[in-house]
């Protein structure tokens, strides 16, 4: 009977009969929604402390300040990429790579609220990071977990800034190793008498303060709160219908179980979701520090985007990879890089971004990045961080040029640039000017 | 390069010292009512979770002959030597602190005139310390402070510095207005702090009013003065009442004092202990709204 039909069709008869095979959380009506008509979600992988471009997608070799590093032929025959990273080379056709980010913050705290939200760091105004404003412009009617997810994080937590904390990202310490505070220490009976009581009590201070009480939103954060702890969707966050096999693709680190989290996140509909890893600050020793850390990066990041793809939910989501800043292009005397916002790199996947292309050049041979007169150097075709934001949000169906009135009175706008529409496929682009 | 100047009267710069320096004497100088306007703005919103003023780093300047609560508070403090805890106690014996938040308002608009005109104390969320605090003390019989045992006080700073962690620091967001978050939600129902500090174990202020209270009654009053400083309303003393009276130890009392009637009309089985139900009712008094709002 299913012979002929098409994939979509059985993954639907197979969610609808509960036999899900590797998408247990997923609704019939969710997995009904594939490729590019499916709403967009967002993953972003947060290189922390700062990757350094020459040893992962802007290799350098031969010259002084390409250091050890060699580089390899990828998928796309135009382009090399650093050896560290052989099984991307072989996903780099789905992928664009930008080599020619600038930012001006240099210093990770500042150059992290730069990146995440596309506005720098200011003392008067939090802006939300570019995750919480997809969640909160796309919020997923279904979804009985959080729509703004971060997995593996650092202590800074990314944040719903002006728009409000409850659009904060919900953290997992410990990707697909069980969820805190999500189940309560006492018998359903005893949690059913323990919310009656809430109820009688919440109920004599709400009497004479209703408008008041109204506002606090106690309740309903309560309520959501509760709806979670007794979601089917939690199974999204637990690994433990996921085969060894794809286990081990990912890698058994937090980040790689945060990458296959992530892909289960996605395909129960969660609008956005960040993958932190972290160990990039190479002031000391910077290639055996890539060494380290790309051998968690590869598998995790090349098997995130297969599995993408093979289940149709590539064109639906788009994979950022990127970090606050880059490394200097000289090498210290700790053979190690140091902080460099000037150009540094970032990839991007799906989601309708062109594919198989590169953006950007930087000097080769330019060990302090600098002109002999001790002006910077730019690299060719440079883009924006905000720019780049503005490109991802039209391209998710959120008006990038809508302004929010802040809690200090100034009306912000979520980017602060326009949409780059070269940066995405033809249809798409057209699609997102047209709109 | 442009000079380093001051905005307006220079004429309060010095002459000597560093610019930092100079800066700072510049802002705090005795004719610049802007300082004392700006601290009275910022504590009284600390205080009660809105400023005077709104934004509360956006003051305008102020007018030459005009003289508003801003400038009370603020000559006060300067006039003081520039002391936060006077300025702290003078708007801690304020009337408008002393509010309560229940409000006569029977629709929005009217409840927002009243919050505007300071006639109703707005309900301010408790800071993260405030309700780790308030969770550890009501854990607690006696009072936790600077005399407590260090083991206790050790135990408190722990627990502080856990339950921040996880519940997240406001931070430089203190005066903004938030609801609360899903995770701070559950950490209060499900993480080990609400846990810990409603267990009826040997220390603990629960077993304690299970153990010393004289009657039913008195362990409810016991529990909601521990938790909320108040007594139970006649509602919610009727329903906790009823549990506490539905525990097995209660069965137990009443078969006793009348085994012949137990035998014609046993009751249902209970399936609490009166220890589960103060647990219980200590969890629901952590996890209502007047435990962690200011009202």
């Amino acid at each position: 009977m299913y012979i002929n039909s098409t994939r979509r069709q059985v993954l639907q008869f197979l969610s609808a009969c509960g036999v899900s095979l590797a998408l247990p959380a997923m609704t019939a009506r969710a997995a009904a929604r594939r490729r590019a008509e499916r709403p967009k979600s967002l993953i972003t992988l947060w290189m922390n402390g700062g990757m350094s471009q020459l040893e992962t997608w802007d290799p350098h070799p031969g010259t002084k300040s390409g250091g050890e590093v060699k580089d390899i032929a990828t998928s796309n025959k135009d382009v090399r990429i650093s050896e560290l990273l052989p099984q991307m080379a072989e996903q780099l056709h789905s992928c664009m790579l930008i080599r020619s980010l600038t930012s001006k913050e240099g210093d990770h705290e500042r150059g992290a609220a730069f990146v995440k939200t596309g506005y720098r760091p200011e003392p008067t105004l939090k802006y939300p990071t570019l995750g919480a404003i997809a969640a909160h412009e796309l919020p997923n009617p279904e979804l009985e977990i959080p729509q703004y997810v971060t997995l593996a994080p650092d202590r800074i937590v990314p944040e719903g800034g002006y728009l409000g904390n409850q659009w904060d990202a919900f953290r997992v310490f410990q990707p697909g190793m069980g969820l805190s505070n999500l189940k309560s220490y006492v018998s359903p009976e005893r949690q059913a008498d323990r919310l009656q009581g809430l109820n009688v009590v919440s109920q004599q201070f709400e009497q004479r303060r209703q408008f008041g009480a109204k506002r606090t939103l106690h309740q309903n954060t309560l309520d959501r709160a509760l709806e979670m702890m007794s979601s089917e969707q939690l199974k999204a966050f637990e690994l433990g219908t996921e085969s060894s096999g794809v286990k081990a693709a990912y890698g058994d680190t937090p980040f790689g179980r945060g990458c296959l989290v992530a892909r289960r996140l996605v395909e129960v509909g969660v609008r956005s979701i960040e993958v932190t890893l972290p160990g990039f600050d190479t002031h000391v020793a910077n290639h055996s520090g890539h060494v380290t850390n790309c051998k968690i990066l590869d598998p995790a990041i090349a098997t995130l985007i297969q599995e993408l793809r093979e289940r149709d939910l590539l064109d639906s989501t788009i994979v950022l990879c990127i970090s606050e800043f880059g490394r200097t292009p000289s090498i210290n005397p700790a053979a190690g890089r140091d902080h460099w916002p000037n150009w540094f790199s970032c990839m991007i996947a799906g989601g309708g971004f062109r594919e198989n292309t590169v953006i950007g050049a930087t000097p080769y041979d330019v060990f302090e990045g600098k002109k002999a007169d001790g002006k910077l150097i730019l690299p060719a075709e440079p883009v924006l961080v905000p720019e780049l934001y503005a490109t991802i949000m039209a391209t998710m169906g959120i008006d990038f040029r809508k302004e929010i009135l802040t809690p200090i009175g100034r009306p912000i706008r979520f980017a602060d640039a326009l949409p780059s529409a070269y940066l995405l496929k033809e249809d798409v682009a057209r699609k997102v000017i047209t709109t | 390069m442009v000079p380093s100047a001051v905005p307006f009267h220079p004429e309060w710069l010095s002459a000597d010292g560093g610019l930092r320096h100079r800066l700072a004497e510049w802002v705090t100088h005795k004719d610049n009512r802007r300082f004392e306007r700006a601290i009275a703005n910022r504590v009284w919103g600390f205080m009660l979770g809105k400023p005077l003023h709104e934004p509360v780093d956006d003051l305008p300047h102020p007018v030459d002959g005009e003289i508003d609560a801003l400038d009370i508070l603020g000559q006060e403090f300067r006039a003081r030597g520039d002391r936060l805890s006077v300025l702290i106690r003078m708007i801690a014996m304020s009337d408008i602190f002393r509010l309560s938040s229940e409000s006569s308002a029977d629709n929005e608009e009217t409840y927002a005139k009243q919050v505007q005109a300071w006639s109703v104390f707005p309900l301010v969320r408790l800071r993260p310390e405030q309700v780790i605090g308030s969770l550890f003390q009501a854990g607690h019989v006696r009072s936790i402070d600077q005399n407590s045992n260090p083991f206790v006080r050790v135990t408190k700073f722990g627990n502080e510095n856990d339950f921040l962690n996880e519940y997240g620091d406001l931070g430089d967001d203190e005066l903004l207005q938030q609801v609360g978050t899903i995770p701070q939600a559950l950490l209060r129902m499900n993480g080990r702090f609400t846990a810990e500090q409603s267990k009826v174990d040997a220390l603990s202020a629960p077993a304690a009013i299970l153990n010393f209270s004289p009657d039913n009654a008195a362990v409810i009053e016991n529990c909601y003065l521990a938790c909320l400083c108040r007594l139970p309303a006649d509602d919610e003393r009727t329903y906790f009442l009823n549990l506490l009276e539905s525990t097995t130890e209660a069965a137990d009392e009443r078969r006793k004092a009348n085994p012949d009637a137990h035998a014609v009309s046993p009751d249902p089985k209970p399936t609490r202990t009166r220890a589960q139900v103060v647990e219980d009712l200590m969890w629901t008094l952590f996890n209502s709204p007047e435990f962690s709002w200011n009202h």
